[in-house]
């Protein structure tokens, strides 16, 4: 990136690779919160092929949307751009894209990426689509940062670790050249007998063995990213514990930051609100469920800066004593 | 970052090389919850094989740090190959009692073994000064703390003993008695740090109180 890092460190992408497990109601209760809070916060669609963002903040006939700009009907992205009924928050829709956006060829996603990186907001959320396509992982890619969200289900939770390994690949593949990427994957099918390499932490390690300069640059620009994870729809008698475990994971195995952010609870009332196209926030202001999100919106704006280690703190275990002793 | 199996024992359950037995068996708890057969939390992260290592090298660690033995003979691998400081190493200490005295207030931490000081075992009258001092018929607090000065006992030392604030003992050492509650009070404290000079405690209790009185009645007076 050159020169243009100046707003790069507000673009927040939101994934979490399995569908279901809240990607679009976080991205707009996020966005919602942090309007509130006088931000100036953009929204965009960036499932797709799949929108339906525009349905979960109830705008549902947004005039403008993102394939306007990838078609060139409008000259930047910033004329892309909808308001929406609460102040301070804006909207760049998916809604009524072509059928085919959803196979964006490279220099129309490098276009679109490049003009995500220079726009005016103090806050941009990516509402990402499942899987773990390179359109999904390159928006990843744009900042340093990411939300990835997961529920406690065990389908849930290997699809998001999924994810993250692919966008640790992609950012692999980023560092190095073509040709050394290449190398450094002959290398790894001959190291093990044949069979394909399957994670990228072992390319990591096996590029620091062949070539410690650039496997130091590369671990260096692993730990840059400063990613969160939220539990999404956890019920009472789901572990409350699993978040903070896949982080320590993360940090362990992957060396990479992750941030706990919160676990946010399920709540029926959140189809209900879906249903009627209404955002949740507003109508069932004093839930759980909702404080759970403004906790989340809390601490997303706090956590930003400081980064204290995830791993290991006797502190920590300690406190997790305490809190299993008073449940 | 370091591969699974290249970290230390104390690495691979995240603890520092000073933990506790107990939290050593926390950690190792912890590890069953994340790297276990049917932990949610690493659920599809690990191939069946790297999880069946995993599991077998936490056990072979907490194996090793929880026996005594076990962990004093690692521990000094892992000095030997210096990646570990002596210094760092756990030992268990019982608990010790708070002290009841604030010693720091002085800066004097040595621990009270008063009266069995070499120079406190040889009795008072041995020393010239004291010797001095006590032949007079009425004592000043000033005389008291050259005495106490003498035999090199701090007030502290005298406050944990006797059980008396060090502000009271000042007050008597300066001849402030109207600090003190009432004269019962008074006496009975010099009796006790008399008492802890190893001199005779109704004789010094009694000249002081004379000296005092002469005192407050020359105050009157004027």
């Amino acid at each position: 990136m050159n020169g243009e890092d100046s707003f790069t460190n507000n673009i927040w992408p939101i994934g979490g690779g399995k569908g279901g497990s809240g990607k679009t109601f976080l991205t707009g209760s996020l966005g919602l919160l942090l309007a509130r809070q006088g931000l100036r916060t953009l929204l965009i669609d960036a499932d797709l092929g799949a929108a339906n963002l525009h349905t979960v903040i109830g705008a549902a006939h947004p005039g403008r949307s993102l394939s306007d700009f990838v078609n060139k009907k409008v000259e930047s992205l910033e004329d892309a751009v909808t308001k929406t009924p609460v102040p301070n928050l804006y909207f760049i829709s998916g809604a009524g894209d072509n059928l085919d956006v959803a196979n964006l060829v490279h220099t129309q996603k490098m276009r679109l990426l490049r003009a995500i990186s220079k726009l005016p907001y103090e806050y941009v959320l990516l509402d990402l689509g499942a899987g773990t396509s390179f359109n999904t992982i390159d928006f990843f890619l744009i900042s340093n940062t990411g939300v990835f969200i997961t529920t406690p289900e065990p389908t849930s939770i290997e699809n998001v670790y999924r994810l993250i390994r692919s966008v640790y690949l992609r950012k692999i593949r980023q560092v190095l050249r073509e040709e050394a990427f290449r190398e450094l994957l002959q290398e790894a099918v001959m190291r093990s007998n044949g069979s394909s390499a399957k994670n990228p932490e072992d390319l990591l390690r096996i590029l620091k063995d062949c070539d410690p300069v650039q496997g130091g640059l590369l671990e260096e620009s692993l730990r840059d990213f400063r990613f969160k994870l939220v539990l999404n729809q956890l019920r009472k008698q789901d572990n409350h514990q699993i978040g903070p475990l896949i982080c320590r994971i993360c940090e362990k195995h992957l060396g990479l930051r992750v941030h706990f952010l919160g676990n946010i609870l399920h709540d029926d009332r959140v189809h209900d609100a879906v249903c009627r196209k209404v955002s949740f926030l507003e109508k069932y202001p004093y839930t759980q469920t909702a404080t759970d999100l403004r906790e989340f919106c809390h601490r997303f704006l706090t956590d930003r800066e400081e980064n204290p280690p995830v791993g290991p703190s006797i502190e920590k275990t300690k406190a997790e004593i305490l809190m299993t002793a008073n449940c | 970052m370091q591969s699974f199996e290249e970290q230390n024992y104390y690495e691979m359950l995240d603890l520092t090389t000073s933990a506790s037995p107990f939290d050593i068996r926390h950690a190792y708890k912890t590890a069953l919850q994340i790297y276990g057969d049917d932990a949610p939390a690493s659920y599809s992260f690990f191939s069946r094989d790297e999880r069946a290592g995993i599991l077998a090298n936490l056990e072979r660690a907490f194996l090793t740090l929880i026996s005594d033995q076990g962990r004093i003979e690692y521990d000094r691998s892992l000095i030997t190959a210096g990646l570990m400081q002596e210094n760092e190493q756990y030992r268990s200490a019982p608990k010790k009692p708070i002290p009841l005295f604030d010693l720091e207030e002085t800066g004097n931490v040595t621990r009270m073994v008063f009266p069995h000081t070499e120079k406190a075992i040889i009795p008072p009258a041995e020393f010239p000064v004291i010797r001095d001092i006590m032949s007079k018929d009425s004592l000043t607090g000033q005389d008291l703390r050259c005495i106490r000065m003498e035999l090199g006992i701090s007030l502290e030392q005298i406050a944990e003993i006797i059980k008396v604030r060090r502000g009271l003992l000042t007050a008597i050492e300066e001849d402030r008695c109207e600090e003190l509650p009432s004269m019962l009070h008074l006496k009975s404290f010099l009796k006790a740090y008399a008492e802890c000079l190893r001199l005779d405690p109704d004789e010094v209790a009694a000249r002081y109180l004379k000296q005092a009185s002469g005192e407050s009645q020359k105050a009157e007076e004027s």
